[in-house]
């Protein structure tokens, strides 16, 4: 009896066994069709109800993209319009911008199954152009389907065709608590870039606002930086986009805007770098962080209603404000120029789409201001065209809802002749290549254990080669 | 040593209260490691309670002020929690099943059937165990793509091929079927029973708590499996539950409570598990736990 | 699996013995198919391939695998080129290893034989170390890096430390103190070989222990000669295990870093690895290579593992020595 039973128990097991494995294997063979399918199903109806443009019918575009969750919230109601003007649905999927990104493109490239268009990294889009895989965009702008961006975040590829536009324009900005320099008695940062502190009157500031545990300061005699319980400054990460201001405010720079020359090995980029570095290891005002996303001090909002009184970070983190009063924008303190930095992660379409037109469509309206205005109310994203920081009513559409400090802030940057440098990552090929070579070196001098120039010396000639060799891989 | 007692009597009980002393203090240092060990799980329950302000606060909150279950009502929003759960259980499931049923039918085999080169692939199965997973990880990757089982079907087909680490497995089982003494299974075959009748019949019922550790372990094995996910899933709505969670965990959400309350979503059923199944995996460690 | 079902209902009648022999050893291939295959399949064969691999250039292009043969370019590149990251990778790894295996089996012998007397609440004892490692990875790494972050950023540790007058310790930006992060977290989720040493001490012989006792031994000898040589062969295969998972280390370093952060110091072979085949561009045959070298590694490290105990045999005879507990 109880035999029996064992049996009839195993033969279930196996035979559940092998139903759950062919089950699975049938599913996620069919799993993309099937939810089209049935995407396509429950819509057909509507359109036919709405007598909607009958073209758009059965096309399901997906999109790759990253983004913290305010941003999350607002991509998916950016496509959900979409989907509502023009029936084309949306298939939307978030990753973490790291690793995870380039796994999925890559091992989605060999099954092919690659989205139609997607996010990319700034450093990554010549990498996976050279590989084949992007679709030229260059007649959206020629036919003037996309107006003309900044061209700071328009990607070429090495033959002249665009590849990508920046769906925003990212600043590395100085966020700040009012509260902390209110009972430290110190003046906020300006807002405008010709009143940027100087590197003097930063490190002295942030002195004050480095406290131990004992109260005392940076700034005073006895403070014991062993028991740092305040610090005056913190880094969101060490990563390059938080890192190369610093060696173009120093008159450096990484390489020249025009792509001629490489001045990343300078004495000035050097120093700029090490005077970042020092605020670590010498002035101690800031804690310690490496050259990666993960280990920095994370949300600059977070940072600064924990222990920190100033935060470098880019203007993604405006988004995390969300009406906190205590949170002010300023500008990076200069050190011999008052420069920030500008980033903003293109879109790109992918040419193994099958509805590549349709994809380019949705690439004109995702990239284009009027389209995110949620995304550039919240902060999160910067307008992409020049004129919506210069004519006053579409400076008025995006930037009202900001704090008054950090509207000063970028307006000033925008406004300033060279006051905001490009992330050769855009212009320059074997970037990659370069970074992944710089940063396996760094962080020995943000551990205060080497002089950036030591580092400089033995890693530069790499470096060097690979940008003369102007090759992406 | 028989003899010895009667004259070192009183050393021994001088010693005995020296050693009864010793020994309260050892089971004092074992309850404090213990705390230390339970420690950060109540960390992680803490941090899925307490709120915004309170997460990342100095001092540091010890006890939510009002606990709610806000965190996990908002953590699981933004992982598509019911669809990853389903991936989840729908890897899980026969991942274990299988499991259990090829290695213990390989277990059976090398400890108690005689077919030639026994010898020889019992040493290559169980070698695969100290192979490093990279070294198949390409090809693996490129074998399933080309058949089209780049998916799902990836991560469950190794466990019904004592593949990926199950090695350890066969291993287990096969030392503890060869505890069961020969002459039990050669009186069945003198009743004229079958090798399967004999490994269905009479060795599995000896071995079912050593088959509920293999099962346990693999679940937990399987339920935590990161690595292999990453590459072999490819869409949000076939991540699992752990892949929710490192997505979220990777996006840097400025809400750290959430993450917590997904981790501790994510951790919860092999908690209950190992409650359930505590007495199972301590005795059946016990039991097998000479070789494993 | 579906054969034996064939066989078995099937009345069979008192086999002579050749035909049995032939009959048993049909019965032991079908049994051991689904391993032989498994092993056949999904390693030989990746491993065989791994190795062809290595000596290509592989790159993607427009969607199809191009492999350009490059003999033993990746291997040189690997040795030679100081760009090459394996150098620096498997330092890290083996002593991440090595330092983590001497930890773990220390650590756990002490719990083990702390936890082996008789006292109220020893099961639950025994209960919450085994708990943490049934705990993912993922979550622990999680919780512990909460703990250990900055006290600026709410690390609890840290802060504490910090109260008591202690400099705080930089677990995970220093280049040096990330390796305390993952022994600490290495050590709170080894409760698996806790528990398995547990088990084997219960069958250390008292009589033996009682005899050192007589004798004037202390507990240190007791343990020399009696508990160890019991436990050996366990504590031997632990110790082993613990290596190969050691050597693996991979979701604690991606989850608290990236790119091996800080200073490469948490760029393990298998975040490497990872990194080449399925980061990076062109790099899958070098990844090949690398997972070959790292092969032969585990290998030698293996067999000297095993010719310095001699355990192998002795493995044998304990299987054989030991009855099932009733």
């Amino acid at each position: 009896m109880k035999v029996g039973k064992r049996t009839l128990m195993m033969s279930m097991a196996v035979t559940m066994a092998l139903t759950a494995l062919t089950g699975c294997t049938g599913n996620s063979d069919n799993q993309q069709g099937g939810t089209n399918k049935a995407a396509e199903g429950t819509k057909a109806p509507a359109n036919a109800g709405d007598n909607k443009d009958t073209e758009a019918k059965d096309i399901t575009l997906e999109l790759l993209y990253w983004g913290d969750d305010v941003q999350k919230k607002l991509v998916e109601a950016a496509t959900k319009k979409y989907t509502a003007d023009t029936g084309i649905k949306i298939n939307a999927q978030v990753l973490p911008a790291d690793g995870t990104f380039d796994t999925f493109i890559q091992t989605r490239l060999q099954s092919g199954e690659l989205p139609d268009i997607s996010y990319m990294g700034e450093g990554d889009i010549q990498k996976y152009n050279e590989m084949g895989i992007l679709a030229d965009i260059s007649d959206l702008l020629t036919d003037g389907s996309i107006p003309e961006k900044l061209s700071a975040i328009t990607i070429h590829s090495p033959e002249q065709k665009v590849i990508g536009v920046g769906l925003s324009n990212q600043l590395e900005l100085l966020f700040y608590s009012k509260s902390k320099f209110d009972e430290a008695g110190v003046a906020y940062p300006p807002t405008k870039v010709e009143e940027a502190w100087d590197w003097d009157t930063f490190v002295a500031n942030a002195k004050q606002l480095t406290k131990d545990t004992k109260g005392k300061t940076a700034a005073e005699e006895g403070f014991n930086a062993d028991l740092t319980e305040n610090y005056g400054l913190g880094f969101t990460a060490g990563r390059e986009f938080h890192h190369f201001w610093a060696a173009n405010a120093n008159g450096g720079g990484i390489v020249s805007p025009d792509g001629k020359e490489f001045q990343w090995d300078s004495p000035e980029s050097a120093e700029g770098i090490q005077m970042l570095a020092d605020l670590v290891n010498k002035d101690k005002v800031a804690s310690p962080f490496t050259y990666t996303w993960s280990t920095g001090i994370g949300s600059a909002v977070d940072a600064l209603s924990g222990g920190y009184a100033m935060a470098v970070s880019g203007s993604w983190d405006l988004a995390n404000i969300k009406g906190n009063e205590d949170i002010g924008v300023g500008v990076l303190p200069k050190m011999k120029k008052a420069v920030t930095m500008n980033a903003g992660a293109p879109l790109v379409v992918y040419n193994t789409s099958k509805n590549i037109e349709e994809a380019k469509k949705f690439y004109a309206y995702m990239v284009n201001p009027e389209n995110s205005l949620e995304l550039l109310k919240s902060g999160a994203w910067l307008p992409n065209q020049a004129d919506w920081y210069t004519d006053a009513a579409l400076v008025d559409k995006w930037s009202s809802e900001l704090p008054v400090s950090a509207k000063e802030t970028i307006l000033s940057y925008s406004t300033t002749k060279d006051s905001i440098v490009q992330w050769p990552a855009y212009y320059v090929p074997a970037y990659l290549k370069m970074n992944t070579e710089y940063e396996k070196s760094i962080d020995q001098v943000l551990s205060g254990s080497k002089s950036v120039k030591e580092i400089y010396d033995s890693i530069m000639p790499v470096i060097k080669s690979l940008w003369e060799s102007g090759k992406v891989s | 040593m028989i003899t010895a007692p009667a004259l070192k009597y009183s050393s021994i009980k001088r010693a005995k209260s020296k050693s009864k002393a010793i020994r309260l203090a050892l089971i004092a240092l074992s309850c404090l490691l213990g705390i230390v060990f339970a420690f950060p799980l109540y960390w992680l329950l803490r941090g899925a309670f307490v709120s915004h302000t309170e997460i990342l606060a100095r001092p540091p909150v010890f006890f939510p002020k009002e606990p709610g279950i806000n965190n996990f009502r908002l953590g699981l929003e933004r992982i598509q929690f019911l669809r990853q759960l389903w991936n989840s259980v729908s890897i899980v499931v026969p991942y274990v099943i299988g499991t259990v049923l090829t290695t213990s039918f390989a277990g059976y085999a090398f400890a108690k059937l005689r077919f030639p080169l026994r010898g020889m692939w019992f040493v290559l199965v169980i070698s695969s165990m100290m192979l490093p997973s990279a070294v198949t990880l390409l090809p693996q990757f490129s074998l399933y793509t080309s058949l089209g089982l780049a998916g799902k079907p990836a991560l469950i087909i190794p466990a019904f091929f004592c593949a990926g680490g199950n090695a350890y497995f066969v291993f287990l089982l096969r030392q503890f079927f060869m505890t069961i003494p020969v002459e039990l299974s050669e009186a069945a075959k003198i009743d004229g029973a079958g090798h399967f009748r004999i490994y269905s019949r009479i060795m599995l019922p000896l071995i079912r708590p050593a088959m509920i550790v293999v099962a346990l372990f693999s679940f937990i094995n399987c339920w935590n499996e990161f690595f292999y996910t990453m590459i072999y899933l490819k869409t949000e709505a076939d991540y699992t539950l752990p892949m929710g969670l490192y997505i979220v965990n990777g996006m840097r959400i400025p809400n750290y409570e959430q993450v917590m309350a997904l981790a501790l979503v994510v951790t919860a059923p092999c908690l209950v598990f190992f409650l359930i199944g505590n007495k199972y995996f301590v005795e059946g460690i016990t039991l097998t736990g000479i070789k494993g | 699996m579906n054969p034996e079902s064939k066989t078995s209902p099937a009345p069979v009648p008192v086999p002579k013995q050749a035909k049995g022999a032939v009959k048993e050893a049909v019965a032991g291939y079908l049994f051991a198919a689904p391993a032989i295959i498994g092993f056949l399949v999904l390693t030989l064969y990746p491993m065989l391939a791994s190795f062809i691999y290595s000596f290509h250039k592989i790159t993607i292009m427009s969607g199809s695998q191009i492999m350009e043969w490059i003999g033993l370019d990746n291997y040189i590149y690997i040795f030679s080129n100081p760009s090459s990251e394996f150098k620096k990778s498997i330092t890290v790894t083996l002593v991440y290893a090595f330092v983590n295996v001497v930890l773990v089996i220390v650590f756990c012998l002490i719990i083990a034989l702390l936890l082996n007397r008789r006292f109220i609440g020893r099961n639950m004892l025994r209960a919450v170390f085994f708990l943490p490692s049934v705990v993912p990875m993922l979550a622990t790494t999680i919780v512990w890096q909460m703990l250990l972050q900055n006290q600026a950023k709410g690390g609890l540790v840290n802060w504490i430390l910090l109260q008591l007058g202690i400099a705080p310790i930089e677990f995970l930006t220093d280049p040096i103190q990330i390796f305390s992060t993952l022994f600490i977290m290495s050590l709170w989720t080894c409760g698996g070989t806790i528990v398995v040493f547990i088990a084997t001490l219960q069958d250390v012989p008292g009589e033996l222990l009682e005899a050192i006792e007589m004798d004037g031994g202390n507990a240190w000898h007791k343990f020399l000669k009696v508990t160890y040589p019991t436990i050996k062969p366990v504590l031997f295969f632990q110790l082993i295990m613990c290596m190969m998972t050691s050597i693996q280390i991979y979701t604690q370093s991606v989850v608290l870093s990236r790119n091996g952060a800080p200073d490469r110091m948490t760029y393990f072979i298998n975040v490497m690895i990872y990194d080449h085949s399925f980061v990076q561009v062109g790099m899958r045959g070098l990844a090949s290579a690398e997972a070959w070298i790292v092969f032969l590694i585990t290998l030698a490290i293996t067999i000297v593992l095993f010719y310095f105990q001699g355990a192998l045999k002795r493995d044998d005879s304990m299987g054989k020595r030991r009855k099932v507990r009733p």
